[in-house]
């Protein structure tokens, strides 16, 4: 089908608006409420286009398309309408351009100079909006407001969380959150970019800066493992704002909060600015060539078969690829970057965030199944992609153990405590063996003895309706993050394998990291080496390595509260010899564990390469150069290496790192299934008492965003426990009281009781980013209630 | 059309002639309900249905004047989805009280036509929107009158052992001009603000809760019973070709009997005048807003001139519209009647649009600053520009329908509007300083 | 819009919202909001913060969808008024039979400003005309209608509504 817009010819599918036509063809109309991300709104009337045959201007972006219709975009009645528009938006808007952030890269301004009139005949008063915060993100202007709603659609529609309405009526009505409340979903930060006036800014950069001033550096986003694409505004070498690059295959326009304001944390006071070193037994900064030094000395001093080195799942392919070569280059194998994991039962079986299918196709999908997973504030980009999928009918069933709030409905929610996970997923592998016993494709496939020794006959009804959800439907399985240091992970895992190949199901494993895939590939691990290749002398895991008190431990960009295993590996570091950090931040209380400390780059001030749970590489350049004395990690690793010995061309620059690590693990088809092995079933859960549940808040899942003040003043993580009306009662606590007591073994922590129907039952729901939660004791153990 | 003796009230208002004219038994006792137990024992088809309402040539009585035929033959009656019919009983076009009466003095006339409607089209729900300041007033009247029919078995499940189910319920709005707009009142009854929505898709493809849907005015279904029953020829009898059957006027102003008439269309505006008690203290007429505040203003001495039916009144520059005739005398001030009328649809905009959201305010504001004596000739200059920004360009009619009437105003009273600038003119030099520039002009 | 801590909506409301959501296809919970807050507002008066937050609970709504449709239809009073509600239309039709001075007459023997409310009575700013032109200058109290009003009449009204107190 063809129409003719300004007389060049433009063929459209059924349904398409004059709009997207024109938008394709590169004929540009002007438009303020329209977005192509967003519902219909046709209420700014800027885009009004001369239609062959109707005397009445027509709204290009609402207007369908009919076979060999004529349209005109510049004539004089389309462009005297928009100049109509245009005045009447500009009566009441402040015309403060010369102050306004927007001021530059404004719709609004831009569309004043083309279709606006020379001199406003409007002469009345103008409207004025009173502001108020709406929390430390965005900063309003309402003044500038033109009433287009594209801010109250993205909350409603791509958000899922309606946070601003439309108030009142007529010239008075009210761009405003309900109650003056604050603005706290994940993605709040997109709306800043899709308003077309000043009247959404980021507060962090407000009034900081002019657009023109600005350098322009794409990016890859490091909090969670999508690897969503954005742009770094820099400004005198620092990050000034973030916004996303538009990439149709993962983020499209969008990026989480997180990412957006993450940039913060580089200013902050507890950077490593120069290398440390401890000389009789006092901290002090010295040169480079000094740290050096005292690295090579007291390294060789120790026993290699004796030392261990830990990398952090967001740091670059690059560095990662570096660290493992240099410690296995002096022969120290005991290597690994999973320190948030629980136990290490079965080596073989690599849990590495992946998903089966593209982020992209996650919005066809028919059925989701979440395992335990607060996907909406954990990874906001996944979670908006089954919103999508949910908008088209999808149903969303979740197991977990706690209620989490999502930008989806959920249509069966089954709340477990986290000691019947395990058994909550046989059911359901009881439940599908038993249904698909005719499937002639699963003749081969054979249920580990182990497992079916745990059938226990018929299930509960909505496991029932679960199971045949995934079954009937083309569905994803989603384990979270969050299980991570749940004893059972990996047992989690071989279930979810067998799940989904009796249902012929996708699965993703989510993580944390921006590139805990790289970290598996480059061999960042005890028993693997580049490419996932065996090795001859497996090393110790991070757990043996901690509780083995080695006489010297190298950490890479990791903090200790980083570790599961937090207060044993504070006790083998003070017993160690020699402790190595390479650190972006340190606060006082970890210093003291170090003899050594390198200031290295952040993410921001070196280029690099993450892979994302999809299995695709993106590179990234460097946006500003290292702040104060640090530097990029492959810079230094590669120093280390040829302090220590290897074979290293001194003109090495960071594109021959990149191809030698491409090279090395390219090969690998990382994402191809494992075979399962028929392993012998350990369950882990500690049954019978009371257990510790809770995850972290979202801003404090890494060393950067924990330090992103804005971030981490959207919610203040308190000292507070959550535990359900039954158990409360259960174990004779005083409700009327609002403190309780909890106690993992010899720690005892006293906090502000909250009564949560949202826990499940026999557990104790504690959020661990708090400082005081941090000597308490560890996630999914036991833990004991009393009043005060 | 007899030359003496007007027909009066013989459909909408039939039941007036009656002591207690809203009552199930009366409204029977006139034959109310045969039509449709008539069509219920099946001995009507909905194509016939339509097609009786097509010929009679009714056209809607809510403003816009659609044959209503017409409407109803844009459902698609080959499709098994849900369908509605919506009674628009938002009455509140300024001057315009006649649908109250209906809803008062006959609700089951309403009743009867909207199941019939129903019916024509396939709904088997129907909903009556009810402005929200009825509650306490006719709301009770026309839900007693519900009940009662229920009571009868002439709504609901299995109606009179028919298999035809019609459930027919009454909604309540909370005040909003614009929610008489049929798609904001859509909107309304989803339990949203009354925004109208952008049309294509129009509600008869995808309506109330996306099925398709038909809206009509209180006094057009409540025409129905009667159309039917007494067959096209009856309501063609009277009025013009175009403009066929009886019309309710709901006169106002300075008239010695204002009251709601039902008379045929094309009856003389002068004997509209007439029956409505002439002027009041015999003033001269100086000016008819013929069709409710939207529609422009016509010189007295034009409509003097002027048959009442939708041909004549718009040769005579303006619009029948809702039938709301408000009739001003020689005294009147036109800069302060605009000044209301304005003030209306700036407090009415439902904000949704820019240049109805946008335009309404100005235009008020600028009136005002003249009303008060502080206008300029630039300020008139620019008044008289902005009617013609807004119309045609907004989503909904209320842009064009508060854009209309200013025009009208400045166009036909323009020497009132100069007027107050010219006294102006002689205090000028204290408060507006921007204006001297202007003096000078006029100098 | 007052903030008030808590509200529970009385049993008896519930009751009738549900039936009114009977009208409705099932998964329709939304058009119950108006009618839910015409409920409240007969019982309050006037519309609060915990009223809002009650009613999206009970329907299982964004309280900012509720809110939205409070602060959008005129009869939704959001700040405290008095016991009666007076609303003088005063569009076209009224205005051309006198309802400016029958709206001065009032403002001053209620010794209230339009717009404003004393304790016990509110005297609406009413632009919307009432639909009852052919009876002007004609007012709502507590929405019933008054017609063809004279200064006599209105003395009446209020003596009659003094006394019923
Ligand atoms: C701003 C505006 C207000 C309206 N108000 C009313 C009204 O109060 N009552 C009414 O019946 N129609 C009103 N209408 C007309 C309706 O949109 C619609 O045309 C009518 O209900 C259709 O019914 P009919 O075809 O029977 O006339 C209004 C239209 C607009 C644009
Ligand atoms: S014309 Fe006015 S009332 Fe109609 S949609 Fe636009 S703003 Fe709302
Ligand atoms: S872009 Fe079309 S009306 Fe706003």
């Amino acid at each position: 089908m063809k129409i003719k817009i300004n007389n060049k010819e433009c063929s459209f599918n059924k349904g398409e608006t004059i709009i997207q036509i024109a938008d394709r063809n590169g004929i540009h109309i002007p438009r303020f409420c329209y977005h192509d991300k967003l519902s219909i709104a046709a209420n700014c009337r800027m885009c009004l286009v001369e239609q062959v045959g109707i005397n009445k201007p027509q709204p290009a972006c609402s207007t369908p398309a009919m076979e060999d219709q004529e349209y005109f975009t510049k004539s004089e009645l389309a462009s005297n309408s928009q100049k109509n528009t245009m005045e009447f938006l500009l009566i009441n808007h402040p015309l403060d351009c010369p102050v306004c952030d927007q001021g530059g890269m404004c719709e609004l301004q831009d569309q004043a100079l083309m279709h606006g009139r020379v001199k406003s005949r409007y002469e009345q008063e103008k409207r004025i909006v009173m502001d108020y915060k709406i929390g430390p993100l965005i900063t309003t202007n309402m003044t500038r407001c033109i009433h287009c709603t594209r801010c109250v659609r993205f909350g409603e529609e791509i958000a899922g969380i309606k946070e601003f309405g439309a108030f009142g009526r007529g010239e008075g009505m009210e761009i405003r959150t309900y109650l003056k409340s604050a603005i706290d979903s994940p993605m709040s930060g997109n709306m800043i970019d899709i308003c077309p006036v000043g009247a959404l800014n980021a507060a962090p950069s407000h009034m900081k800066g002019r657009t023109w001033e600005l350098e322009e550096v794409k990016h890859i986003s490091s909090h969670d493992c999508v690897g969503s694409n954005m742009d770094l505004h820099v400004l005198d070498n620092s990050v000034f704002r973030v916004v996303p690059h538009e990439n149709k295959k993962i983020n499209e326009v969008w990026i989480s909060d997180r990412d957006r304001f993450s940039y913060e944390a580089m200013e902050h006071t507890d950077r490593v600015k120069k290398p440390i070193a401890k000389i009789n037994g006092r901290h002090v900064e010295v040169e480079w060539e000094q740290a050096f030094e005292i690295i090579y000395e007291k390294i060789n001093k120790v026993k290699f078969n004796k030392s261990a080195g830990f990398v952090s799942a967001n740091s670059t392919v690059e560095e990662q690829y570096l660290f493992q070569k240099w410690l296995r280059e002096i022969n120290i194998n005991n290597i690994d970057h999973r320190v948030s994991q629980n136990k290490f039962e079965y080596e073989d079986e690599l849990i590495f965030p992946k998903i089966d299918i593209n982020i992209e196709e996650i919005e066809n999908i028919e059925s989701v199944l979440l395992i335990d997973s607060n996907i909406t504030y954990e990874q906001p980009i996944l979670s908006h992609k089954i919103r999508k999928a949910y908008l088209k009918n999808a149903k969303i069933n979740s197991i977990h153990s706690y209620s989490y709030n999502y930008n989806f409905d959920i249509n069966n929610s089954f709340l477990v405590n986290p000691n019947q996970l395990a058994e909550t997923l046989i059911d359901i592998v009881e439940y599908l063996t038993i249904i698909t016993i005719n499937d002639k494709s699963l003749k081969k496939f054979t249920i580990p003895d182990g497992i079916k020794k745990k059938f226990k006959g018929l299930s509960n009804k909505k496991i029932i309706e679960i199971s045949n959800d995934i079954l009937t439907k083309n569905s994803l399985i989603i384990l979270g993050s969050n299980l991570k240091n749940h004893p059972d992970y990996a047992f989690f895992k071989i279930l979810i394998d067998i799940i989904s190949t009796l249902t012929k199901s996708n699965k993703a494993y989510l993580g944390n990291n921006s590139n805990e895939a790289g970290a598996y590939l480059t061999g960042c691990l005890p028993n693997k080496t580049e490419a996932l290749r065996g090795i001859k002398n497996n090393g110790l895991n991070v757990y043996d390595s901690i509780i083995g008190n080695m006489e010297c431990y190298i950490i890479y960009n990791l903090e200790l509260i980083d570790f599961y295993y937090y207060s044993e590996l504070k006790n083998s570091l003070e017993q160690a010899k020699f402790v190595l950090g390479f650190q972006n931040f340190i606060t006082e209380e970890e210093k003291s564990y170090y003899d050594v400390i390198l200031p290295l780059a952040t993410i921001f001030e070196s280029p690099g390469t993450f892979i994302n749970i999809e299995g695709q590489w993106q590179s990234f350049v460097q946006a500003c150069q290292p702040h104060h004395d640090s530097k990029e990690g492959w810079k230094i690793l590669t120093k280390l290496r040829s302090i220590f010995g290897a074979n290293v061309e001194n003109s090495l620059d960071y594109i021959d790192i990149l191809n030698e690590v491409d090279s090395s693990i390219r090969d690998y088809k990382p994402f191809e299934n494992l075979e399962y092995k028929n392993i012998d079933i350990k369950n882990n859960s500690h049954n019978g008492s009371l257990i510790r549940s809770g995850g972290s808040s979202n801003y404090y899942i890494d060393n950067i965003v924990r330090r992103a003040t804005s971030l981490n003043n959207v919610s203040l993580s308190k000292n507070s426990i959550s535990v359900n009306r039954r158990t409360l009662e259960q174990n004779n606590i005083d409700m009327s009281k609002n403190k309780v007591l909890v106690k993992q073994g010899e720690n005892s922590l006293l906090a502000e009781l909250i009564i949560d129907e949202n826990v499940s039952d026999d557990c104790i729901y504690i959020i661990n980013s708090n400082k005081e939660h941090y000597d308490l004791g560890k996630q999914y153990e036991p833990i004991i209630i009393e009043n005060v | 059309m007899m030359e003496d003796k007007i027909r009066i009230n013989e459909l909408c208002y039939s039941t007036l002639s009656s002591d207690k004219p809203n009552t199930f038994e009366t409204y029977v006792d006139q034959g109310g309900y045969s039509t449709w137990k008539k069509i219920v024992s099946s001995s009507m088809s909905k194509k016939e249905i339509i097609e009786l309402v097509l010929k009679s040539g009714l056209r809607g009585r809510g403003g816009a004047g659609f044959p209503t035929g017409r409407k109803w033959s844009f459902i698609n009656q080959d499709s098994e989805d849900i369908k509605y019919l919506v009674c628009n009983a938002d009455e509140s076009e300024p001057g315009t009280c006649k649908d109250r009466d209906i809803l008062r003095y006959n609700p089951h006339a309403l009743i009867e036509g909207m199941l019939i409607a129903s019916y024509a089209i396939g709904a088997e729900v129907a909903y009556c929107y009810l402005r929200g300041e009825f509650i306490d007033d006719v709301y009770s009247t026309f839900k007693t009158a519900l009940y009662d029919a229920y009571d009868n078995k002439l709504i609901g499940k299995n109606i009179l052992n028919s298999n035809i189910n019609i459930e027919l319920h009454d909604l309540i709005g909370a005040g909003a001009y614009i929610v008489g707009e049929e798609t904001a009142m859509l909107e309304s009854i989803e339990g949203k603000k009354g925004f109208p929505r952008f049309k294509p898709p129009f509600p008869a493809v995808k309506g109330l809760f996306g099925r398709p849907t038909i809206i009509n005015n209180v006094e057009t279904l409540a025409s129905i019973p009667k159309i039917i029953e007494n067959g096209p020829e009856w309501f063609n009898s009277v009025g013009t070709k175009d403009s066929p059957g009886f019309k309710c006027f709901s006169v106002s102003g300075h008239v010695n009997k204002p009251g709601n008439y039902e008379i045929p269309l094309g009856t003389p505006f002068k004997k509209l005048l007439d029956l409505a008690g002439g002027m009041k203290n015999g003033k001269k007429i100086k000016a008819v807003i013929p069709g409710g505040s939207s529609v422009p203003v016509v010189p007295g001495e034009i409509m003097l001139e002027t048959n009442m039916d939708y041909e004549s009144i718009t040769k005579a520059g303006s619009l029948l519209g809702s039938g709301a005739v408000i009739i001003m005398d020689e005294d009147t001030n036109m800069v302060e009647v605009i000044h209301r009328i304005a003030r209306f649809y700036y407090s009415e905009s439902c904000g949704q649009c820019t240049p109805c959201r946008e335009g309404t305010g100005w235009m008020y504001k600028i009136i005002d600053k003249i009303l008060k004596g502080n206008g300029t000739l630039e300020d008139l200059k620019t008044l008289e520009s902005i009617p013609n920004m807004i119309s045609g360009s907004t989503i909904c009619a209320l842009g064009d329908a508060a854009a209309m009437p200013v025009e009208s105003f400045i166009k036909n009273y323009k020497e009132e509007f100069l007027n107050y600038i010219k006294t102006q003119e002689e205090v000028v030099d204290n408060n507006y300083t921007n204006n001297k520039e202007f003096v000078m002009q006029q100098k | 819009m007052e903030n008030m801590n808590s509200y529970n909506i009385p049993g008896e409301i519930c009751n009738k919202i549900n039936k009114w959501l009977l009208k409705f296809p099932s998964n329709e919970k939304k058009p119950a909001i108006i009618y839910g807050l015409h409920q409240i507002q007969k019982e309050s008066k006037y519309i609060q913060s915990a009223h809002v937050d009650a009613l999206a609970e009970f329907l299982n709504v964004e309280k900012i969808d509720v809110y939205e449709i409070a602060a959008f239809y005129s009869m939704f009073e959001l700040d405290k008024v008095g016991k009666h509600t007076i609303s003088v239309c005063t569009n076209v039709s009224c205005m051309l039979n006198g309802s400016d001075e029958i709206l001065s007459y009032l403002e001053k023997k209620l010794k209230i400003k339009v717009g404003c409310s004393s304790d016990k009575f509110f005297l609406k700013d009413e632009r919307e005309c009432l639909a009852a032109c052919a009876g002007a200058p004609m007012m709502q109290v507590n929405h019933k209608y008054y017609e063809n009003l004279t200064k006599q009449k209105i003395d009446e009204i209020i003596r009659d509504l003094d006394d019923g107190r």
